[in-house]
């Protein structure tokens, strides 16, 4: 037997998880019994179950749970982002320390792409965006895992 | 030579048994503050002192040194109290002759200082002690301002509170509560976790003393930032590990009596390095460049490369890989692959998920969470639960491969899991 018998009550995982599976039944219950819920709602909800596992003690996690609150405010279906909506996404991509951008010797291109990858990467700095996109991978990877096991378990109990 | 007069002095008091300590220790005090009025006494007396002791027998090496730890403090007042010396509360000296025992226990913290003979005449003692002196042997050279730390933990033992209340007078204010957790794990750890005390305290003093830092150019300048200097300097000695024990000694002095001048112009451009003053002490080594902006960057981009190396753990595959720009590609494709499994995951579980019992999931919940690793054989899983499954876009095959006909109904997980 491995060490991993018995979950850590508190980790990041059972966090994660328990979370995920009460948003998946609150997303069952809800679903009309014609439309499925769209994967994008899972994914939301995977994202958002996994942010407030870890609260909101890293800058990502804060990104992610604005961008959901701003997201259900105003739920938008498909619609394109309006206007003005682009016209600040605009502005804060340039506010949002262009010279730190630029400023990084040896790493301009991949530096914008990480920040784009990482929730709230736009405006930070390259140390604390690699922290961050530290901390986002090992969450990243912990979700992959509970949601590919969630899946196998799913698709592999042959239901009555 | 003074010491070998001194050492010619110790000889015929050793002789003597308790009282000896006594005027040993009061003479070479009385020494040592002639020499200190001279502007490189101090740092030429521990430097002497470490010729005449390879000169001198051993136990009386020991005691020049244990003597030369006291009258550094210079505030040493052992008048009445050297009787402690003679293991009152310490087994191992009891155990050994008193006199060379105490030279030995306490030249430890100097000794280190001037060569790494003192590790021969750390031998000589009981085990007991050894195991004593060693972490303090250890923790020497790392940070002399600790020392008096340590030697306030010995002094202690012997009844000497005195001394331990001589470094925290001299150091800044919360020295001491550093200083004891510190000496209470020198003699559980070893030299790292001493390096760690020691360097929390040094961090801690100095976020509370930047302000009133200013660069301190190589030039000598006798201007008034040399409170905060000798802390300084002696704090980040622990970095350093060159022979700079001249320096150190001469910088505890200072720092225990607080005194300014300018040694420290001196000493700053021996060594040809200036702190910096920020809320992160560095200290520019040998040969770098000491403007406070390039220090300043230095410290920005270690710990830019510290953050690269932990991410080069998390990422697989990424050992081999020496170089920041590769090192980048690498990791915003595994982020980006990593969000594409959690895109398809979704997707997959959006339409696996409705034909799921709700209450199967309060019981699943539990497989979820032990299912890893041997847990994914023991419910017959197929391969793609393992965790070393390779990031790149494989997920579907492996998922694929573990819809075999899974038996085991809800019911018949639990007992499998309360077997585990």
């Amino acid at each position: 037997m491995t060490a991993q018998q018995s979950p850590n009550p508190s980790s990041l995982r059972t966090r994660f998880t328990y979370r995920f599976l009460r948003a998946l039944k609150e997303l069952n219950k809800h679903r009309s019994a014609t439309s499925w819920p769209s994967y994008r709602r899972v994914k939301v909800a995977a994202d958002a179950s996994m942010a407030a596992a870890v609260k909101s003690r890293r800058a990502w996690t804060r990104a992610v749970l604005r961008k959901i609150r701003r997201g259900h405010r105003s739920p938008r279906w498909n619609r394109p982002l309006a206007t003005r909506e682009l016209r600040r996404k605009i502005r804060r991509n340039h506010g949002g320390n262009p010279r730190k951008i630029r400023g990084s010797h040896g790493d301009f291109g991949q530096t914008n792409e990480l920040r784009k990858l990482v929730p709230g990467g736009e405006s930070m700095e390259i140390s604390s965006l690699l922290g961050e996109t530290a901390h986002y991978i090992k969450c990243l990877s912990t979700q992959v895992q509970v949601m590919r096991d969630l899946v196998d378990l799913y698709s592999s109990t042959p239901t009555s | 030579m003074k010491n070998d007069l001194v050492c010619a002095h110790i000889d015929k008091l050793v002789a003597s048994h308790d009282s000896s300590v006594e005027n040993v220790i009061i003479y070479i005090g009385e020494q040592q503050t002639t020499m200190g009025t001279e502007d490189s006494g101090d740092m030429r007396f521990p430097h002497r002192s470490d010729d005449s002791i390879l000169n001198c027998p051993n136990s009386l090496s020991e005691k020049v040194a244990g003597v030369a730890m006291s009258s550094a403090g210079s505030m040493f007042k052992p008048s009445n109290r050297a009787d402690p010396f003679f293991g009152s509360g310490w087994d191992p000296l009891i155990s050994l002759s008193q006199g060379e025992n105490f030279g030995g226990s306490s030249v430890v913290p100097r000794g280190d200082f001037s060569n790494p003979a003192y590790p021969v005449g750390l031998e000589n003692q009981a085990g007991s002690t050894t195991s004593h002196l060693v972490h303090y042997g250890e923790m020497m050279p790392k940070l002399p301002c600790f020392v008096s730390g340590s030697f306030a933990e010995m002094v202690n033992s012997f009844g000497l509170p005195e001394c331990g209340q001589v470094p925290s007078s001299g150091c800044p204010p919360n020295y001491p509560q550093n200083k004891e957790g510190g000496t209470e794990k020198a003699s559980t750890n070893g030299a790292h976790s001493q390096e760690e005390d020691g360097a929390s305290p040094k961090w801690r003093r100095k976020r509370r003393a930047s302000e009133s830092h200013s660069p301190f150019s190589s030039n000598k300048n006798a201007e008034g930032e040399h409170d905060r200097d000798p802390s300084g300097d002696s704090s980040e000695y622990a970095k350093e590990q060159d022979g700079k024990k001249q320096k150190n000694e001469h910088n505890i002095g200072l720092n225990l009596r607080g005194k300014q001048s300018g040694k420290q112009a001196k000493d700053s451009s021996n060594s040809g390095e200036a702190p910096k003053d920020d809320y992160i002490h560095v200290r520019a080594k040998r040969g770098q460049a000491t403007n406070s902006h390039s220090l300043a960057e230095r410290v920005r981009r270690e710990r830019i490369s510290e953050r690269m190396r932990l991410l080069q753990e998390l990422v697989p595959g990424c050992n081999k890989i020496t170089g920041k720009a590769v090192m980048l590609d690498e990791i915003i494709n595994y982020v980006q692959s990593l969000q594409q499994q959690v895109e398809f995951l979704s997707m997959k579980l959006a339409t696996v998920n409705p034909e799921i019992n709700i209450d199967i999931e309060r019981i699943l919940s539990k497989d979820v969470l032990h299912s890893r690793g041997s847990d994914a054989a023991i419910l017959g899983f197929g391969p793609g639960l393992s965790s070393s499954h390779p990031y790149s876009q494989g997920s579907l095959p492996n998922i694929a491969s573990t819809t075999q006909p899974f038996h085991p109904m809800p019911q018949v997980l639990i007992p499998r899991f309360h077997d585990i």
